[in-house]
């Protein structure tokens, strides 16, 4: 077990809160950043796809988990942002490195566009709103062919920044080099919210709207500020996933996308950025677990998983299922639970967590 | 002009006069507590303060303003804080950031600075926990600074709610039945806060309370109301041993 003796407030606000835990996660971005190294092209193809999944699902934590604001059409901004990404590039020739913030604030124009008229939805209303929304947006892409490609789809050029090149194909480690940057960038900025006063007002639109307006929260204005966010940082995912993937078209990004990305961060563990990573894990290792296990495992009794499709999605749901039933608080809940058990060995007592009650509340009964 | 006026305030639900043309004053620095039946609209009259609800008719001022045109955020700004009968807390947050939401109104930041986190940023964060620190010293809630609020106790909520009101540093504060579900023991500690809070801190206490013990030691004025009316206002005593009062709580 370990304390930490407090003498000023500055470990309450720091990023770490002591220097234990500010290793741990050095170290993990070292051991994140020379993987390059060791491994080969598909599985640094595969983590960075894992990368791409967590700032996507940090997007929709956001919202979901911060804000207590459900989107059912979360892969439209991953959409619009692989979209403008690539156009902005293609079309205007910018630079990827200011096509990209364009691209989310663009997504994130949209996301307000969405809250501003929503406001007073919530729960399956305001879900059914989002899912209406992507399967709207998707018409958009399909019939805004000059720009889009309509089905046929976009091709994605390199990226190019002071003339070095990044491409899935030709350098994937650069490409993982270049996701991983971002996705440090955005925890940060995610931390920095959490720890300031607009992730404490998400808190209360979340838990309590009345009270946080009684509280002086702007409650219309803070769901607007959190879709924003929500969505310039998933159209950022987006972005990546458009030049990670090289070609796409509107069905790329359609409703199961949405929903996987929903249960993602329901696995992981709703209201933290650990959820957003450990739900990108499970979606990113579960299709390589069942190749493998297609591979070397099953073929050889003669069972053939080709003919079953939607094995993965189905695998998923069982698992979402599992989760809800027995760990409302996902992947990240279960950690906590194992991490105390081992710090207060033998103290820890069966029912520590027992008055914890999950939060897929979205409406409250006035 | 009083400090906090009710004009004729009426509200209406559906066919249900919850408050019919209620007039009340209450002055600066006193604590003033509504008693009545449960359904007598006590707290329909709170929430049409805090502007939760928008009155069929009539008008509030406070200090001097007419509140109808606020919205219910403002209403912080404008000195007013408030607790809820049914504790209306963030149950996902510890007691520290639910203390901390309070410190928000006086925030000169904007989204920008705190993405990044200015200098002034985290200066204003250390502020925010002085001045939260000090409320919870006074109400002995730093056992409870980094706890849950989904797993305290129900008495212990509602000192958090109280402390959560005061962080605002209202002029004025409503307290919707703040000795319910309290034991004994923090039903005496609330008094003395209670007190204190008028004393010391010099803030104008409106509340809803059924415990006559807490009123009688506590209130300078009571006001009894029946059915959304205003039956009798007095000393503690008066409105306790008014006929009409008595009859109000026998025939309910
Ligand atoms: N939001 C609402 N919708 C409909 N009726 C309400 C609402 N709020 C209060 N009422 C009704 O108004 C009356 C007064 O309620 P309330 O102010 O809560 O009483 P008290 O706090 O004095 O016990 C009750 O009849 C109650 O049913
Ligand atoms: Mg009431």
């Amino acid at each position: 077990m370990r304390i930490t003796f407090k003498t000023s407030y500055d470990p309450d606000i720091n990023l770490f809160k002591d220097s234990i835990h500010k290793f741990q996660y050095i170290f993990l971005l070292f051991f994140s950043a020379i993987l390059p190294f060791f491994l080969d092209d598909y599985y640094l193809g595969e983590i960075a796809l894992i990368l791409i999944w967590s700032i996507a699902g940090m997007g929709l934590m956001v919202l979901v988990g911060h804000s207590g604001q459900v989107s059912l059409g979360h892969a439209a901004f991953m959409a619009v942002g692989a979209y403008s990404v690539i156009i902005l590039q293609i079309k205007l020739g910018l630079p990827f490195l200011i096509a990209l913030p364009i691209a989310g604030f663009l997504s994130s124009l949209l996301g307000i566009l969405i809250a501003i008229p929503t406001a007073k939805l919530h729960g399956i209303y305001l879900a059914i709103l989002t899912l209406a929304v992507s399967i709207l947006v998707e018409d958009i892409i399909v019939l805004a062919e000059p720009l889009t490609g309509g089905v046929n789809g976009i091709f994605a050029p390199d990226i190019e920044i002071f003339s070095v090149n990044f491409n899935r194909y030709g350098n994937i480690d650069r490409l993982y080099w270049l996701i991983l940057f971002f996705t440090t960038l955005l925890v940060i900025i995610y931390k920095n919210i959490l720890r300031s006063p607009l992730g404490r007002s998400f808190a209360a639109v979340r838990d309590s709207e009345i009270s946080a307006l009684a509280i002086g929260v702007n409650v219309a204005r803070v769901r607007t500020v959190a879709f924003a966010i929500s969505c310039f940082i998933t159209g950022i995912a987006g972005a990546f996933f458009g030049h990670f993937v090289t070609v796409f078209n509107y069905e790329t990004f359609n409703v199961v996308l949405s929903i996987n990305l929903l249960l993602m961060i329901v696995i992981g563990g709703l209201g933290s950025i650990h959820g957003a990573f450990f739900g990108a894990i499970i979606v990113g290792v579960l299709p390589i677990l069942i190749s493998l296990s297609r591979d070397r495992f099953l073929d050889g009794l003669g069972i053939n998983l080709m003919n079953f499709p939607g094995l993965e999605t189905g695998l998923f749901s069982l698992i979402l299922i599992l989760f809800i039933l027995f760990e409302p608080f996902g992947i990240y809940g279960r950690w906590l639970k194992i991490r105390t058990y081992f710090q207060l060995f033998p103290l820890y007592r069966k029912d520590m967590f027992k008055r914890q009650k999950s939060y897929l509340k979205t409406e409250r009964v006035r | 002009m009083s400090f906090l006026e009710l004009k004729n305030v009426t509200m209406k639900f559906g066919g249900v006069t919850a408050v019919d043309k209620m007039s009340l004053n209450i002055n600066k620095g006193e604590i003033f507590a509504l008693v009545g039946p449960n359904g007598a609209g006590k707290s329909t009259v709170f929430n049409i303060i805090s502007r939760l609800y928008e009155q069929n008719g009539g008008e509030i001022f406070f200090d001097g303003r007419s509140l109808n045109k606020l919205k219910a955020f403002h209403i912080s700004r404008v000195g007013i804080a408030r607790t809820f009968q049914n504790i209306e807390l963030f149950g996902n947050a510890t007691v520290l950031q639910n203390l901390l939401v309070g410190t928000n109104t006086r925030k000169t930041s904007n989204m920008f600075s705190e993405i990044v986190f200015t200098r002034s940023v985290r200066d204003a964060e250390v502020a925010n926990r002085i001045d939260v620190e000090e409320i919870m010293d006074f109400l002995n809630l730093q056992p409870y600074r980094q706890k849950y609020i989904m797993g305290l106790s129900y008495g212990t909520r509602k000192i958090v709610e109280l402390a959560r009101a005061l962080v605002l540093k209202p002029k004025l504060l409503l307290l919707d039945e703040p000795a319910s579900g309290l034991s004994a023991e923090e039903t005496v500690d609330l008094a003395f806060w209670i007190e204190d809070i008028k004393k010391i801190m010099g803030i104008t206490i409106l509340m809803v309370e059924h415990n006559l013990n807490l009123v009688n030691k506590v209130a300078d004025r009571v006001a009894a109301i029946v059915d959304g009316k205003v039956v009798r206002v007095g000393s503690p005593k008066e409105v306790q041993s008014d006929p009409k009062v008595i009859e109000a709580y026998i025939g309910a």
